[in-house]
């Protein structure tokens, strides 16, 4: 859009301008915007969605990497080969608009950035006869490659679909931005290097070039430099001859859609949450994940590999490392190689499950290299068991008694409506182990649990607050037992107290054990264990799956509370924590079911991420497992 | 940060040297910013580390009365032989864990004072933690601990100290509880010190700036917060450039890395007197083995062990280790007899540990007998207060009857 | 501030008389700012302007009822507070006491309840069930410039006074002494006024109240109706003749007015009998705590240089007083743990003589927490991921005369009155900075 050629006016009359000025901007630009908006859509009815399924199933030839122009001393590398399909994910108005992509701007530098943004699209798509989708997916149709060194030192390599069409683009964009910075010489400038132009848009922050219909960016000078060398034939030794690399891109096969590669440099100096010496604290987190622990060795690279068709997507990153068969981690790898963790439970309403390979005899008997550190805990621990189970040893009669094939199950409860509903919902958790001699432990277990009751009452007891009834109950033939508070008192059946989300329950039938915390789940397992096993996945040794709508009811459930908790632990006022904590669910419906699987199927560490972005109601990432079965509402 | 700050204070107050305004400032500032200057305060004060054992340390396991047919019988599946203790005499040796200790058992730096405990424990946890704590055992009322006590005491002598402080990561226990003095919990040194580290230029900048300016209106109270600041700095740069000295190697324990703490906060004269850290953690404790007592006492002992070798060395290397002593406490020993489960139960005496470089050194007391046992539990000959009163009267220099409540005869553990 | 006759001159009469600005004494940003400090927590430069412009007896007043929506503010917290018939955890309930005190519209009501909290002194650590804690100190909300008959009367039916001072049981053949005890040296005439008869015969008048389950149980059958001799009355008294005979008694109304003194006025030297008789005498005749309060506020006394920065301020006055002068909630779990470390934990004080208060708060260790708690909330790192930023206030108080931050935030924060201020020569760019600076200075740590 071109300025108004300036025109002289008396000084009296410039305060009358600005502010008619003013008022048509405020008024004029969001009613035009509005008006231009409707036309457009009024042609393009299906907006962007139209625009992605058109490209939905078409498969992109595989494209050519300039890695011959990337400098060795890259340390991690991202190669986009399918972009159309990328493109597709990051455009699709479902999931960018529950995640609100757009940057948290507020009153007026919101409007002036929308307007900018907008005018800027106008223009170039007026220009170019194309909505802005579609000249953005020529722009990367031959590929993107984006390379990051040390001290934040970033490349990105873009190739158009047409090196014509690139170069126009590009002289277009410089001539719109040398119109904008007319005020501020020095900001668009370009150098040649190497026969080559080397521009810059904002007076130094990036540096871009164009050659052989390829974009060339970077943030620092000299790593444009760098790559013009490689590309002219001069430099020092460029990424396509760094084995490691090389190795790491080959090991992985097929033509994923994205893949990152992260040189061991990073991976071993990623910033972890909790350092090696916390892991060895906490037993729980040897026992999930000291399998893992040497996943990143050597000088080998790490691959990250994408791919999103279809409302699906899977990451699968790739490790280093070969599990440890031997020795006190040897604990979560299965003897045989056909073994693995068994595909997991499904029963109605669950939030999430976890079924695992580790065997608990040898995890326990080596506690003293896996954890060291006697706490206090551990030892309240040990001295527990050894009531509970009157003086057995524990790795090897109580560990050694279960098979190492567990899986944990939560699910949401539905509350009794005789009994009521708590105030806050805690969904109900079960743990299913597979007894090895059955006949023999399921009364020793049954006899802990009751112990373990007895004391929990007892110490309630003393502490002035009500206890639990053991009752024997029936579901289908199967006798369990199963303790309750007695809900005779209470008076608002809609606010209960948060003991009433607990009604322990120990089932021991067949050659399975089932903790659970409620009666509900025990009997929905029950039906789920009722059905034939099926065969472990060879080679996985944990599957973790979360259902996001089912988490997301879960929060809606609880908002009240949580909203609260922000606002204390936070200092946010009630509106930012009641925004804050409606973005949970929004997300986690967004990201839809998500399954989780890490292993070694193939010897080498893997570590596969499953999102099912838009399943239908109810239906959980379960379907495509094994098991076959879709869930139930 | 730190330009900011110093061109701030040196900006807005206007800064006048100590010399001008000598005849307006208190004399209590006048010594403390002279004091700022040297490294060590003229008195030498002693300091006091108190390791706790919770849980109920099962005494016979780390001095072992290896030789008595009583222990062999009743500790069927527990019990250790001649060849696998360190020997101490041809009665006791220690566990084999105890390595460090006896090393510095045969240098005169480590004591054992045996058979303590005192009349009628319940030898139930919370009670008899109490007991130990408050030092006025059956006294249920009791609001303070005597470390808390102590403080109160210390610190009506000089308003500016903090003369306590707990070095560790549990709830603070009872023993702490004071009535008007605040006893710190330091988890780890930046809470000792005024962060960030390294601004040693910054802190002798504000302490001159504070100790330089004189109020036209007199205000004691004011004075002793300025005084307090002043203190807080100094000691803050002399943690700074102290904790980049070299030390041994702490084993990798937690109550290694408190004692390193402790060791670099005694080297900095920090001012605080007692030190209190543990070993087993909160609720019931990790020394309350009912059950497969062998390799977790084992392990308990070893990180004790190794973390009181490391420290004595470390003060030794500074020549500190005459100025402090330490010492462990836990709420009851425990049975002679096994339990069923490889075990032992609440008992009543037990040992405690002393270390340091003015002490005598060897072992204080009989071994108790044990054909003469206490409800399956070897009977005390020393009252616990008595280890006290050693501390408070004999090493810290106070007056031990008004904190425990009674005079009790200070047992006799350090050297002339 | 100018000078006035010292303390020991001052008549008793001249010091409780209603201060009048006068050209010795004019109402002026610093009497405004001690006033504002005195009686909440501390000011924000719209509540030092406004309090400047209204002069003093307006600006008491508004502090005694509080700004409009106070009822509302309150209720919406005690709300916060609950879950259904439970309490939340109570560091939870700590942290939402400590946003109370940020965000009241009512400053003064929440620190005379922190006072009152200080006497009765529960420990939430002994009671067990947060709930009882709760609804103690809503109690103590609730009297706090109420009749002093009536704060007694219900603290001492209430479960968490009774668990604290270890008074939860109280058979009829053997009589709690120790509760006897501390109910009169503790909460009413204190150490010295009663002999250990008064003791025995006041626990006779408490035998038949239970605390079970957190909740008070009278038990008939266990109260010993017999004569009894509390504090030179004789009758057949019960728990509710305590309560009475011990808030009408003399003594108590010196302690108390003696506390409020220390609470409001000075901590530096006790005063003499014949300074705090006066007010002692109106309360014991009436009793009435908002009136001791006012007349404490309003005096001459207040206004002079024996008040002005002769309290130091408790880690909570410290805290608060940052965030309301940059009218910025912070996550406030977080900050009652780091005021725990301090050594004031809400809910738990140290012992049931409360917080010692005073110097006492002042330690070298404690002036390092206080500036790594002031440089967290200015400059972070730190647990409490809320900054306090200047910036802000300055844009909203930005006049016409530009006055550097460095010299705002000294109005703010101190109110011009370090010695030898002179104006600053090129300060630092940061006023975040300059804010942490002047929160470290041992002036700004006096009340």
């Amino acid at each position: 859009m071109d300025k108004p050629p300036p025109l002289k006016r008396p000084a009296g009359d410039k305060k009358m301008r600005k502010i008619i000025i003013a008022l048509a901007v405020i008024v004029g630009i969001p009613v035009t915007f509005g008006v231009l908006k409707a036309i457009r859509d009024h042609h393009n009815p299906h907006g962007t969605r139209h625009v992605a399924t058109a490209h939905a199933t078409a498969r992109q030839a595989p494209v050519h990497f300039p890695e011959e122009w990337i400098p060795d001393a890259a340390v991690a590398v991202l190669e986009i080969g399918q972009t159309d399909e990328i493109l597709n994910l990051l455009l699709d108005p479902a999931l960018s608009g529950r995640l609100n992509l757009a940057p948290q701007l507020s009153g007026p530098a919101k409007w002036r950035q929308a307007i900018g943004t907008w005018m800027f699209r106008q223009h170039f798509e007026r220009k170019f006869g194309a909505d802005w989708q579609t000249l953005v997916r020529r722009l990367v149709k031959g590929g993107v490659t984006v390379a990051a060194g040390s001290e934040k030192t970033f490349v990105a390599i873009v190739k158009g679909d047409d090196a014509d069409f690139v170069q126009k683009l590009h002289d277009e964009l410089v001539a719109v931005a040398g119109r904008g910075a007319r005020q501020n010489p020095g900001k668009v400038s370009q150098t040649p290097y190497e026969g080559v132009p080397v521009w810059t848009l904002n007076g130094g922050n990036t540096y871009h070039a164009v050659v052989d219909g390829h974009v060339v960016l970077s943030n620092k000078l000299p790593a444009i430099r760098a790559v013009l060398d490689l590309r002219a034939g001069k430099g020092a030794g460029s990424l396509a001859k760094r084995a490691e690399f090389l190795s790491a891109k080959k090991s992985m096969g097929r033509d994923a859609a994205a893949a990152l590669y992260v040189s061991p440099a990073v991976m071993n100096n990623l910033p972890l949450p909790h350092g090696p010496q916390r892991l060895q604290d906490n037993p729980m987190a040897v026992l999930l994940l000291a399998a893992y622990a040497d996943a990143f060795q050597g000088d080998a690279w790490t691959a990250l590999e994408l791919d999103c068709p279809d409302g699906n997507v899977s990451l699968r990153l790739s490790g280093t490392g070969k599990p440890v068969r031997t020795g006190p981690k040897a604990f979560a790898w299965p003897a045989a190689d056909s073994d693995g963790a068994l595909p997991n439970l499904v029963v109605p309403r669950q939030v999430a499950n976890a079924s695992l390979y580790r065997d608990l005899r040898h995890f326990y008997a080596n506690k003293d290299a896996l954890f060291p550190e006697r706490t206090s805990q551990l030892i309240f621990f040990e001295n527990m068991m050894g009531i509970f189970f009157s003086g057995r040893d524990i790795a090897e009669d109580v560990m050694g008694a279960v098979d190492p094939h567990v899986r944990l199950v939560v699910a949401e409860q539905a509350y009794d409506p005789a009994i009521g509903t708590p105030s806050i919902q805690i969904p109900a958790i079960a743990l299913v182990f597979r007894m090895r001699d059955p006949k023999r432990f399921g009364i020793i277990a049954e006899e802990a649990w009751q112990k373990m009751l007895g004391l929990v009452n007892f110490s309630r007891g003393q502490k002035a607050q009500p206890g639990m009834i053991i009752d024997r109950l029936d579901h289908s033939g199967v006798r369990y037992s199963c303790a309750a508070f007695s809900h005779a008192e209470e008076k608002d059946k809609s606010n209960l107290d948060t003991r009433f989300n607990f009604r322990p329950a120990i089932v021991h039938h067949d050659d399975y054990l089932i903790f659970s915390t409620t009666d509900g789940l025990a009997n929905d397992l029950i039906d789920a264990l009722g059905k034939p096993s099926p065969k472990a996945i060879a080679g996985i040794n944990s599957i973790v799956e979360i259902n996001g709508s089912r988490l997301a009811s879960l929060v809606e459930a609880n908002s009240e509370s949580m909203i609260r908790d922000n606002m204390v632990k936070k200092g946010q006022t009630r509106e930012q924590a009641e925004k804050g904590v409606a973005a949970i669910p929004a997300i986690a419906r967004a990201l839809g079911a998500a399954t989780l699987r890490m292993g070694a199927p193939d010897g080498k560490m893997i570590a596969e991420l499953n999102l099912t972005l838009h399943p239908p109601n109810g239906a959980t990432a379960a379907t495509t497992s094994q098991a076959g079965v879709a869930a139930n509402e | 940060m730190t330009q900011t700050r110093r061109q701030f204070l040196r900006a807005t107050l206007q800064a006048s040297t100590l010399v001008s305004l000598a005849p307006l400032v208190p004399s209590l500032i006048c010594r403390t910013a002279l004091a700022a200057g040297s490294r060590h305060p003229g008195d030498d004060r002693t300091a006091l580390v108190v390791i706790q054992l919770s849980g109920g340390n099962d005494g016979l396991n780390c001095v072992v009365p290896y030789a008595d047919d009583t222990y062999a019988r009743l500790r069927t599946t527990l019990r250790l032989t001649a060849s696998q203790v360190h020997r101490i005499d041809d009665r006791v040796g220690f566990h084999p864990e105890m390595k460090e200790c006896r090393r510095l058992f045969d240098e005169g730096l480590f004591s054992v004072v045996q058979g303590v405990g005192y009349p009628k424990s319940s030898r139930q946890h919370p009670d008899a933690e109490r007991d130990w704590q408050t030092a006025r055992p059956g006294d249920t009322h009791c609001p303070t601990g005597w470390i808390g006590r102590y403080a109160d005491e210390a610190s009506d002598r000089d308003p500016r100290l903090a003369p306590a402080a707990m070095v560790s990561t549990i709830s603070k226990p009872f023993g702490l509880t004071s009535e008007r003095t605040i006893i710190p919990a330091i988890r780890s040194l930046r809470d000792a010190a005024i962060t960030p580290a390294s601004h040693a230029a910054e802190h002798a900048e504000a302490i001159r700036l504070i100790t330089g300016t004189a109020a036209n209106d007199p205000n004691p109270m004011l004075d002793l917060v300025r005084a307090s600041t002043a203190t807080a700095h100094q000691v803050a740069r002399r943690i700074e450039t102290t904790s980049h000295a070299p030390n041994t190697t702490y084993p990798n324990s937690k109550l290694g890395a408190h004692l390193r703490d402790i060791a670099t906060l005694v080297r900095a004269d920090a001012g605080f007197r007692l030190f209190y850290t543990d070993l087993g953690g909160d609720g019931f404790g990790g020394f309350d083995n009912h059950a497969f007592q062998k390799d977790h006492h084992a392990s308990l002992l070893r990180e004790l062990s190794d973390a009181i070798g490391a420290f004595i060395d470390d003060l030794r290397r500074d020549g500190l280790a005459e100025r402090v002593a330490l010492m462990t406490v836990s709420e009851f020993g425990r049975t002679v007899t096994e339990n069923g489960r490889h075990g032992t139960d609440h008992g009543a005496a037990a040992p405690v540990f002393l270390a340091g470089g003015a002490l005598k050194g060897g072992l204080i007391g009989k071994h108790p007998e044990l054909g003469d046992l206490d409800k399956d539990a070897p009977s005390h000959h020393t009252d616990f207060r008595q280890v006290y009163a050693a501390m408070l009267d004999t090493w810290l220099g106070c007056d031990s009857a008004h904190i425990l409540g009674e005079r009790f005869d200070p047992v006799d553990v350090f050297k002339a | 501030m100018q000078s006035t006759p010292p303390d020991s001159e001052l008549s008793p009469d001249f010091a409780w008389a209603p201060y009048r600005p006068s050209v010795q004494a004019p109402w002026d940003t610093i009497r405004a700012g001690h006033l504002l400090r005195r009686a909440g927590a501390g000011p924000s430069l719209g509540d030092l302007r406004r309090a400047l412009a209204d002069g003093p007896a307006k600006t008491i007043d508004r502090i005694f009822h509080g700004e409009s929506g106070a009822g509302a503010f309150n209720r919406q917290i005690d709300d916060y507070e609950v879950q259904g018939p439970n309490a939340r955890p109570i560091d939870e309930l700590r942290g939402w006491w400590l946003r109370r005190m940020i965000e009241s519209p009512h400053p003064l009501l929440e620190r005379m309840t922190l006072f009152w909290h200080g006497w009765f002194a529960i420990s939430a650590a002994r009671i067990g069930q947060p709930r009882a804690a709760l609804d103690h100190v809503r109690m103590l909300r609730a009297n706090a410039f109420g009749s002093f008959d009536a704060m007694l009367a219900a603290a001492t039916r209430d479960p968490a006074t009774l668990l604290t001072a270890e008074g939860a049981e109280n058979f009829k053949a053997k009589a709690n002494e120790h509760l006897g005890r501390q109910l009169l040296a503790r909460f009413t005439v204190g150490d010295g006024a009663f002999t250990e008869a008064d003791a025995r015969d006041t626990a006779r008048a408490f035998t038949g109240l239970f605390v079970r389950g957190g909740q008070l149980r009278e038990v008939p059958r266990e109260h010993d109706d017999g004569t009894k001799t509390i504090l030179g009355q004789t009758g057949a008294w019960s728990d509710r003749d305590f309560a009475r005979i011990a808030a009408a008694h003399p003594a108590t109304a010196r302690r108390i007015t003696r506390a409020l003194y220390r609470h409001i006025i000075a901590e530096d030297a006790d005063p003499s009998d014949a300074v705090i008789d006066p007010l002692a005498s109106a309360f014991a005749s009436n009793r009435n705590i908002g009136q001791l309060v006012a007349s404490m506020l309003r005096s001459n006394l207040f206004f002079s240089r024996a008040a002005y920065r002769r309290r130091i301020k408790s880690p909570v006055e410290f805290a608060v007083g940052l965030c309301r002068a940059f009218e910025k909630t912070v996550p406030t779990i977080q900050l009652g743990h780091a005021l725990a470390e301090l050594g004031q934990d809400l809910y738990h004080p140290p012992t049931i003589k409360g917080w010692a208060g005073g110097t006492r708060w002042i330690n070298r260790q404690t002036m390092a927490g206080r500036i790594n708690l002031a440089r967290a909330l200015f400059l972070g790192p730190g647990e409490i991921e809320t900054r306090l930023a200047p910036g802000p206030i300055m844009a909203k108080y930005g006049d016409a005369s530009p006055v550097a931050p460095a010299q705002r935030l000294l109005e703010l924060l101190l109110q011009d009155n370090i010695p030898q201020a002179t104006q600053a020569a090129g300060p630092p760019d940061d006023p975040a900075a300059i804010a942490f600076g002047i929160a470290s200075l041992p002036e700004y740590q006096m009340a």
